[in-house]
């Protein structure tokens, strides 16, 4: 693959949200994570819905072929407080300002299958300039300390480099079909004087900001584009609880949004 | 030359490996792309080359006799002198287990043998470019 042929930014409209949601489901499934008996063979969750949520795409042409998701601390949490939530409370409660990494997902027609992404430059960097989107937006545009994450033990090796250090151990994470987990974090007030020991990794990621160009444009849900995503093409919004519902309400001015919210009550 | 090339023209970089034929061809590839090229068969000898005259880059293989490359770069990395030099693991060890040293270790990067000359000159013009 060339790299030069991809560009990178947030996730501008509906149909490359849904493109996205689409490749986590199909990588998920593939991988086991997930059944593939979801109807709507999109992949999200309620923390979509957030409009703090940025959602980042890779796009060939007008193919998304890789995604990532930030998700910022609301008074909902963050996914992984499913399992790491005690781990969490110890950050929120010296006041660190956390975000969970999510739904990262590769075309898996992209690299051939034995090439493990440590261990290859063009995957490496393809990952690498994902994660700088994420890790800037994370630095200056939601001010965030701490970036967590919930990864299968396998891949650990990836954020260990990046700097991540362990937050919490081996668990089996029922979001993602019982897979074992281990949660990771990213201390992002220390990050850029750590990857000083690593030249490249250094150059990679605090060499240059990202252009905010790449940031510009982020996809705002409409009432339509809720309705789409969370009552019709998934049952999310049917099984929400009353709170994280009012809070989704709360969090739009869009009057549309709590219209939609009231009628499903 | 083009202009890559003319930028890293004349860096030096130290190859680490017990294997003559992997220095060998190692040392053909890097001066044909324009590096001064140095060689040590051993993390001892290393430490002797890197004393003299500082490398720009190590090409570092793990497994070797009297030092082996975990322990040369553990002392690499300690030293405040030599701590900045980049060092790109070249090894046929790539259980889980010996990639998490490397990488606990600050290698730079860290590439299982066989390695193919392209990618690991991307990894090169990375870190001195």
């Amino acid at each position: 693959m060339s790299a030069k042929t991809v560009v990178y930014h947030i996730a501008r409209n509906r149909g490359e949200l849904e493109q996205a949601f689409s490749l986590v489901y199909k990588e998920y499934a593939c991988k086991g994570y997930i059944s593939r008996h979801y109807k709507s063979r999109l992949r999200l969750s309620f923390f979509n819905a957030l409009p703090s949520t940025s959602t980042f795409v890779a796009k060939q042409g007008n193919r998304v072929v890789a995604t990532v998701t930030l998700i910022p601390d609301s008074p909902l949490g963050i996914p992984m407080d499913k399992i790491y939530k005690e781990r969490l409370d110890g950050l929120r409660k010296k006041k660190r300002r956390v975000a969970e990494v999510s739904q990262l997902a590769i075309d898996s027609k992209l690299f051939p299958k034995n090439w493990f992404s440590m261990f290859n430059f063009s995957k490496l960097m393809f990952i690498f300039r994902l994660f700088k989107l994420v890790l800037d937006h994370a630095l200056y545009v939601d001010k965030l300390t701490d970036l967590c994450i919930a990864v299968n033990p396998r891949h650990q090796y990836l954020y260990k480099f990046l700097g991540f250090e362990m937050l919490g151990g081996l668990k089996y994470y029922g979001s993602v079909n019982k897979a074992p987990a281990i949660a990771k974090r990213l201390d992002l007030e220390t990050v850029e004087e750590r990857a000083k020991a690593r030249r490249g990794l250094y150059k990679v990621f605090f060499s240059k900001r990202t252009d905010n160009s790449l940031f510009e444009g982020k996809f705002k849900l409409s009432a339509s584009d809720i309705k789409y995503f969370f009552v019709n093409k998934s049952d999310i919004f049917n099984k929400a609880t009353k709170n994280q519902l009012k809070y989704i309400s709360i969090s739009y001015q869009d009057k549309g949004v709590g219209k939609l919210i009231e009628g499903l009550r | 030359m083009n202009s890559k090339e003319s930028r890293i023209a004349k860096k030096k970089i130290l190859v680490v490996d017990d294997e003559p034929e992997v220095c060998s061809l190692l040392c053909d590839f890097l001066n044909m792309r324009g590096f001064e090229v140095g060689v040590a068969y051993n993390g001892q000898e290393a430490l002797d080359r890197v004393a003299k005259a500082k490398p720009d880059l190590i090409t570092l293989d793990v497994i070797m006799p009297v030092m082996d490359g975990f322990e040369l770069l553990r002392y690499l990395k300690s030293r405040n002198d030599y701590s900045g030099i980049p060092v790109i693991m070249l090894t046929a060890k790539k259980a889980p287990k010996d990639l998490d040293r490397g990488i606990s270790l600050k290698a730079d990067f860290y590439l299982p043998k066989p390695f193919t000359f392209d990618n690991l000159m991307d990894f090169i013009n990375l870190v001195l470019v």
